[in-house]
């Protein structure tokens, strides 16, 4: 039979356990998103190798380049570079972006549009959905640009992977 | 001479405790096993959890325990209830409701001294599983660049499994009437099924986001009780 002090004891412990409880709620519930939203495409230009079909890294002198459609950049010209990393447009499937490889000479302009299926891809409930794109076609205005051909065709922040490469 | 007579005549001494003592063990058990009970309780916890939800994230649930005494301290139990979640951020929304079922074992760590002694402080395992309608899903994915896409997944029939860890205490604070509490280790056996738009909240699970949850229970508990056919004790 139950004696007061294990009552008591029980009552305790069951204190313990709903402060534990409350205490454990944070401000609005939700937690902080710890993961990107955003995948972005990486894009490298090249210089045609000797033999094979990889291409040398090229970095171009004074690069700049961004959004046709826009004001938006993301290489400004300040410095030397062969890696270019850029979103995609999640609202339509196709991207153009504008190359500019010396700030110097600005007529010697490109333009490059990706072309890509887009697909809605579940985070966490912290962060909600992102967009996640597979790459399919690449067209080029080739006044500077040699070609450009796809090396990846998925775009989902995976590490180390270069999607697009453009030979001069 | 003397010591090894005394050494012997303890020794002796000893052998018939111990034989005295397992016969009022075996005693005992019959004692205390000569009746069943049947034990159904409802998770007063809740009522107050169900209280403390957020705004845009919600998930509540009733929990209900039926326990049988089977013979040494050991009870069937089995748990069932139903409850809902939600989740109204204006990048996500979507809502869930469930039923589900628990099933397994308790074993009393306090053995019962006599027949009217029910109080327990025990430990268990369950196995666990929710059938789940998860609704349509809402979705806004905001591009700071080209604006916003909003779409829409949708709804499904899901089931969970897990299994527990359990251990608490009931204590018989009125005449067939008990309470106590149970914390439960919870592991989802199939966590890979949730990757893709889980459930906020799984009605005796918890997150479905998380393969791991602690969680707690306080149970009131009423006793039904009748005696066993002597036959049956008699062994």
């Amino acid at each position: 039979m139950t004696r007061p002090n294990t009552i008591i004891y029980i009552l305790l412990l069951l204190a313990c356990g709903i402060t534990y409880t409350a205490c454990n709620k944070t401000g609005d519930g939700r937690n902080p998103c710890l993961e990107p939203r955003r995948y972005f495409l990486v894009m490298q230009t090249c210089s045609p190798a000797d033999t094979g079909s990889a291409g040398v890294a090229l970095k171009l002198p004074s690069p700049i380049v961004g959004y046709v459609d826009t004001n938006i950049w993301f290489a400004d010209g300040r410095a030397a570079a062969s890696e270019f990393v850029g979103p995609l447009s999640g609202v339509v499937d196709s991207t153009r972006w504008f190359v500019i490889p010396d700030t110097n000479n600005k007529a010697a302009m490109d333009t490059i549009v990706f072309y890509y299926t887009r697909k809605p891809v579940f985070l966490s409930t912290a962060c909600g959905y992102t967009m996640q794109y597979s790459l399919y076609d690449i067209s080029t205005t080739l006044n500077v640009i040699d070609s450009a051909r796809i090396e990846k065709t998925e775009v989902n922040n995976a590490n180390d992977v270069i999607h697009v490469k453009v030979f001069y | 001479m003397l010591k090894y007579f005394t050494s012997i005549l303890l020794l002796a001494a000893s052998f018939s405790t111990f034989a005295q003592e397992e016969e009022s063990d075996e005693q005992r058990t019959v004692i205390v096993d000569s009746a069943h009970q049947l034990r159904l309780g409802f998770d007063v916890s809740k009522i107050l959890f169900n209280q403390l939800q957020k705004d845009k994230q919600k998930g509540a649930g009733y929990e209900l325990e039926l326990d049988y005494y089977h013979r040494k301290d050991m009870y069937f139990v089995l748990e069932g209830g139903w409850g809902s979640g939600a989740l109204t951020y204006n990048d996500l929304a979507y809502e869930s409701d469930n039923i589900f079922f628990r099933a397994g074992i308790n074993k009393s760590l306090l053995p019962r001294l006599k027949q009217n002694d029910w109080d327990m402080a025990f430990i268990g395992l369950r196995y666990g599983i929710g059938f789940i309608n998860r609704g349509d899903a809402n979705y806004t994915i905001t591009d700071s660049t080209w604006g916003v896409v909003s779409g829409t997944v949708p709804g499904t029939s899901l089931n969970a499994h897990w299994i527990e860890l359990t251990g608490g205490v009931r204590v018989e604070v009125a005449h067939n009437v008990f309470l106590g509490w149970n914390m439960r280790g919870k592991f989802l056996l199939n966590g890979k099924k949730f990757t893709e738009l889980p459930p906020y909240y799984i009605a005796g699970y918890g997150k479905g986001e998380k393969n791991s949850i602690f969680d707690f229970n306080v149970f009131l508990s009423y006793a039904i009780r009748w005696d066993k056919k002597p036959e049956h004790i008699k062994k």
